[in-house]
């Protein structure tokens, strides 16, 4: 069966094997293989993602795949055709751009043009590093793609400490990360960095940061009334607004970097790895944020984005929170994406949007993405969640998902939505009573 | 309620923001001309240098640094020790447990 793979002597390509109501999916490219299995009866119950090295994969691959079938007795046939074994991901091409609609953040656009240059040349910061034996570790407490987390002590003060071990990358990156959390020292909900250490042999840096006691959202997540969540929500806005007043945007916004010390009410917007500063005019990497909570700008390839991004991850973050459907776009790849978002919104909306900018999108993924009526938000509502969704939280929401990144709100401007008020008038009435 | 963003805005709208917001709201800015770059202070990282020195605090160095009995014996795998998110047996030294992911990575060949 192996042999009837188109590239498999070339290692490079992509499989979709569908047996019963399971699925494996896997995406082999010059980089590594990805390796999705997906079992359920449409939803996937069970997702294991492995980023394997190529090597080992194709050492493996016969017996992972064996196993698969072996799982799925009922019908051992391999559909070849939903869809056939083609290479999905080199089929749809980049979206084209026409000159002359160029996009610019609405607010905050140059902050770092007036800024000197020793504020936002990340490249030129030279790093102090820290004492590395000042430090012991208690518990893991997560993994990311580009480091370990964990439960640490400060064994100079025996203060706890969150120490983010990071895993071999470009040294740019790190400079970059460490560079925004200095010149966003103080602001507030920012997660503290305390510290930057290495270590002599290998050379492996650690960030210290400040300790948060976190609940895993989706243990807090279906507890929070909706009082809560307009307290929170605005609490992270505070952030948002402070980062791009600052020509930051964080670009990975998600529960995942949302920390909440609910029994303090606390909330820090954590994970500033993907963080750059904005540059009117400078086109940027759209391989950002996660799948998820990627913005439309991303999905089509518009380079030129700005801070607007973040809001369109909030939006994400926050309808998941008010219908009680996490993740509320539920994309199996970046183009599905897409196909989930514009089942929402509709795809006249989405049109429009791409005219406005002058974009094209690759007549493949085009027609992967359709034609779709938009939906109203009331469809998502029901019995589970209609205590989180008041009218104004419909407004809100639908002022933040919008394809357009420019009639996006800003963060400033979504605090004065009257989602808030009643957070408002409770912060002024403990001001008052202080 | 947390407080804290409040008071370090409060800080700040003492100290940093006098210089760098009012630029940045854009609009009504006092200084507007290109050399208002040296008037661009950057509070944020004076700050960040103070509380790092409070943090780090006054330690007694050298610290007597003898060669302690390694925490993770030598045949522990990453699913052993990193499975799960309870706490470890006993507390491991920062540089240990770097010392034990590069392994870790090198065999995943994160290194190549």
């Amino acid at each position: 069966m192996l042999g009837r793979l188109p590239n498999w002597n070339r290692q490079v390509g992509f499989l979709d094997v569908w047996a019963q109501s399971s699925r494996l999916i896997i995406n082999a490219g010059p980089k590594g293989v990805q390796c999705r299995f997906l079992a359920g009866r449409g939803v996937s119950v069970c997702e294991h993602k492995k980023h394997l090295r190529k090597e080992l994969f194709f050492e493996k691959f016969p017996e992972v795949l064996r196993r698969f079938l072996r799982n799925s007795p009922e019908r051992e046939q391999v559909l070849e055709h939903i869809p056939p074994f083609a290479n999905l991901a080199q089929k749809i091409g980049k979206s084209v751009r026409r000159p002359g609609a160029m996009s610019k953040a609405r607010v905050y656009t140059d902050v770092n043009v007036q800024r000197p240059k020793d504020y936002w040349d990340y490249e030129a910061l030279t790093i102090q590093w820290g004492d590395q034996d000042d430090y012991e570790v208690v518990r893991k407490m997560g993994r990311g793609k580009y480091s370990e987390v964990f439960e640490g002590i400060n064994t100079v003060n025996n203060e706890r400490c969150v120490i983010k071990i990071l895993k071999p990358v470009k040294k740019k990156k790190i400079k970059r990360e460490i560079k925004i959390l200095q010149n966003l020292c103080g602001g507030p909900n920012i997660v503290k960095l305390f510290d930057i250490v290495r270590d002599q042999q290998s050379k492996t840096p650690s960030l210290v940061f400040e300790y948060v006691n976190n609940l895993d959202f989706k243990v807090l997540y279906p507890t929070l009334t909706d009082y809560d969540i307009r307290y929170y929500i605005h609490e992270l806005l505070k952030a948002l607004d402070y980062c791009h007043s600052q020509g930051i945007m964080h670009r990975d916004v998600k529960p995942h970097n949302v920390m909440i010390d609910h029994e303090q009410r606390k909330l820090r917007l954590i994970d500033w790895g993907l963080a750059e500063f904005y540059h009117p005019g400078k086109e940027y990497n759209v391989r950002v944020a996660s799948r998820y909570f990627k913005g439309p700008e991303l999905l089509v390839d518009l380079q030129d984005y700005d801070y607007a991004l973040d809001m369109w991850s909030l939006g994400c973050m926050f309808a998941g929170m008010i219908f009680r459907k996490e993740p509320f776009f539920y994309g199996h790849d970046n183009y599905d994406q897409l196909v989930k978002i514009a089942k929402v919104l509709g795809t006249d909306e989405l049109y429009a949007y791409l005219n406005k900018y002058r974009l094209e999108l690759d007549p493949h993924l085009e027609a992967l993405v359709g034609r779709h009526s938009r939906k109203p938000w009331s469809k998502f509502l029901n019995s589970d969640n209609q205590h989180l969704v008041a009218p104004e939280a419909v407004d809100f929401l639908d002022k933040l998902l919008r394809y357009d990144h420019q009639e996006r709100l800003t963060a400033r401007e979504a605090m004065a939505h009257p989602y808030f008020y009643p957070v408002r008038s409770m912060e002024a009435s403990n001001r008052r009573s202080t | 309620m947390d407080n804290s963003g409040i008071t370090s805005r409060q800080q700040r709208s003492s100290s940093a923001i006098v210089s760098s917001s009012d630029n940045v709201s854009g609009s009504s800015s006092t200084v507007k001309s290109d050399t208002n770059h040296s008037v661009f202070v950057n509070h944020a990282l004076i700050l960040w240098k103070e509380r790092r020195q409070e943090w780090v605090g006054t330690r007694q160095r050298p610290k007597a640094m003898e060669p302690r009995e390694p925490v993770i014996s030598w045949s522990t795998t990453y699913e052993d020790l990193l499975a799960t998110s309870r706490p470890f047996a006993q507390r491991i030294p920062l540089t240990e447990m770097v010392d034990f992911l590069v392994d870790v990575w090198e065999q995943e060949g994160l290194y190549e």
